[in-house]
């Protein structure tokens, strides 16, 4: 028995002494069932390599894309490559594909390769076994003369699943979205058919960006903006015509007044007097007039 | 004269005003516009159908104004001379010559009512050009002057026959073209129809307070309502716009149906015609009670003061009635102040 133990102990040590001088510790090639495939079929294969030492592969060695032989194309080829310890471990994704149209079950073969690796000037490679598969014809030999003649068809068309609600529920949602994206924009004057609906906002804007020493400006661009709901020039003396063509606006009648007074003052008398609270009050007036514009008043 | 001197007449004026309104009935833009001619010394051409009451009118101002009056009929026969003198053989058969209508009152003719104007001869018409435009009259180798003269010419549209139409430069003369049209009001036309009030003019116009506006006084109180009322830089612009649209509304944008707007005009408004125009609103300020011009102030005399200024193309002249209306509304609500 201890003769025995001898013997394994001394075959381990040698085995262990022999293993660190080839470049590659581990090679797996990893490849699917040979069998089963048609024309046009993709065929994956992965090679994991660890080498040792350093040694690193070639990656300008590798199959290059594209075609292989009359019948076989290399569609891509991926590496990737991780560090472990002492070597570098590599995954390599091969995708073939295969044109090839049998009359009959076929073996084919991928052919082999070689893989280069190198460690500073040395180099030596690892070989790819070449791979054997049986390809199959899509149809039988002679096309089958039945009554209907469509044996050479395309798939029959699923069935859908049914969707009305899913649908209707589209439009329902559809049907509120733009009615109110409609209402808003009614309201907002974005609508281009109603320009005066705008007239207000644009005055809005305008005397915003104005200051308070500016009155000619903002009186001139209120003006402008009853012109424009008015459709003609609109003066003092004009308000009840004015009213009875738009008779939302007569709510604002105290404020008119008060802007035509305040206009006829500073652009026709000569002892015009410029009052600080003449802007804001008359961005006031221009946010009444917009409410009444989007039937807020 | 003074700010309260100026109140006071004002305060005469509107109470002139509303007595010639109680005597002819339903026509308050007519007496409104015979005010400020009045006012600002202008001369007023009368348009009407016959029998609206223009004599009645103005022979109610000539009381209230307290001046002489002086009425003439324009016939086709009438000549200048018939204006200046008239011959007649007196009581003891020896030939005479005395002054005619325009002179026999001297200085205090205030109200001269020339009736039917387009049916006396453009002869007649020039005489009256100088009377109106300077206020005198050569005759007898020396010049009168009728300082406080203001002419009231009637038009009859009814007839065209045998009438001369006024030139463009007699027409010129005239401050405003006032027409006088039937009252629309039943109430009034009622009261015009069952009233006796109104059947006796002679009576009416004796209701009228006489001598309440002393006519000399008119040309002192004008020139004065003249200085007092200011005009901004804004409201010049806006005037001189109305101005330049009589002559090329095309370019402010005015458009008329059916008619080719480069072509319309052959004649705008004279400057002397904007002397008016201005006058006539100033004194509408004054009436308002105001110290400077406003918009509605021009507006509110533009069309009585234009009318008869702007003359169309021959093209459209036969649509004159219909256009003048539109264009002077065209204007007034296409061009905007500020």
């Amino acid at each position: 028995m201890k003769a025995v133990m001898v013997i394994w102990l001394s075959l381990y040590l040698l085995a262990c002494n022999t293993a660190p001088n080839t470049p590659v510790s581990d090679f797996e090639f990893l490849t699917p069932r040979p069998f089963g495939y048609i024309n046009g079929d993709e065929i994956r294969h992965k090679i994991i390599i660890e080498t040792r030492n350093g040694v690193q592969l070639q990656r300008g060695g590798l199959p290059k894309r594209g075609v292989v032989n009359r019948w076989l194309n290399l569609n891509n080829v991926a590496v990737s490559e991780t560090k472990i310890s002492g070597g570098f471990r590599y995954e390599i994704n091969l995708t073939y594909q295969a044109f090839y149209a049998p009359l009959e079950v076929k073996m084919l073969t991928i052919p082999s390769f070689d893989l280069p690796l190198a460690q500073g000037g040395n180099n030596a490679s690892q070989t790819v076994p070449a791979w054997h598969f049986t390809l199959s014809p899509l149809r039988e030999l002679s096309i089958r003369k039945d009554e209907s003649g469509q044996y050479m068809r395309p798939d029959a068309a699923p069935q859908l699943l049914g969707d009305d609600g899913v649908v209707y529920g589209l439009w329902a949602a559809m049907a509120v979205t733009l009615s109110s994206a409609g209402g808003l924009a009614y309201l907002y004057g974005y609508l281009p058919g109603l320009p005066k609906r705008r007239v207000f906002k644009k005055a809005s804007k305008k005397l915003a960006g104005l200051s308070a020493a500016q009155t000619t400006e903002a009186l001139t661009v209120f003006h402008q903006a009853l012109n424009t709901v008015n459709g003609a020039p609109l003066f003092k003396h004009q308000l009840a015509d004015f009213y009875r063509h738009y008779p939302s606006y007569q709510i604002a009648d105290p404020q008119l007044v008060w802007f035509f007074n305040t206009s006829n003052q500073h652009f026709f008398s000569d002892a015009a007097q410029t009052q600080s609270a003449t802007l804001a009050t008359l961005r006031k007036l221009c946010a009444t007039c917009l409410d009444i514009e989007r039937g807020w008043q | 004269m003074t700010h309260s001197q100026l109140n006071d007449w004002r305060e005469s004026a509107l109470r002139f005003e509303q007595q010639l309104n109680g005597i002819v009935i339903g026509q308050a833009t007519a007496v409104r516009h015979l005010m400020l001619a009045i006012f600002a010394r202008g001369h007023v051409l009368l348009e009407g159908n016959v029998g609206v009451g223009k004599t009645t009118l103005l022979r109610a101002v000539a009381q209230g104004l307290g001046g002489d009056y002086q009425r003439i009929e324009g016939t086709i026969d009438l000549m200048p001379a018939d204006l200046i003198y008239y011959t007649y053989l007196d009581d003891s058969g020896k030939p005479r010559v005395d002054p005619g209508p325009l002179l026999s009152h001297h200085e205090r003719l205030a109200t001269f009512f020339f009736n039917e104007i387009n049916r006396a001869r453009p002869q007649v018409h020039s005489l009256l050009l100088r009377a109106m435009a300077e206020r005198s009259v050569s005759a007898f180798n020396q010049t009168y002057y009728l300082p406080h003269l203001q002419v009231f010419a009637d038009r009859n549209r009814v007839e065209r026959e045998e009438t001369f139409e006024l030139p463009a430069a007699a027409k010129d003369r005239f401050m405003f073209e006032v027409s006088l049209n039937i009252p629309s009001d039943g109430a009034v036309l009622q009261e015009l129809m069952f009233n006796p009030r109104y059947h006796n003019t002679d009576r009416l116009v004796q209701e009228m307070a006489g001598g309440q506006i002393a006519y000399y006084s008119l040309n002192d109180v004008s020139a004065n309502i003249q200085t007092h009322i200011h005009s901004s830089d804004k409201l010049k612009t806006y005037a001189l716009a109305l101005w330049q649209a009589s002559h090329s509304p095309g370019k402010f944008g005015i458009r008329l149906d059916d008619v080719d707007m480069a072509e319309l005009i052959q004649a705008g408004a004279s400057p002397r015609g904007m002397s008016y125009f201005i006058r006539a609103a100033k004194t509408r300020a004054w009436l308002e009670g105001r110290d400077n011009l406003l918009p509605e102030d021009l507006q509110a005399v533009y069309a009585v003061t234009m009318a008869h200024r702007i003359f169309f193309s021959p093209l459209y002249a036969y649509r004159k009635d219909g256009l003048m209306p539109q264009l002077i509304k065209g204007i007034l609500m296409q061009i905007a102040a500020p």
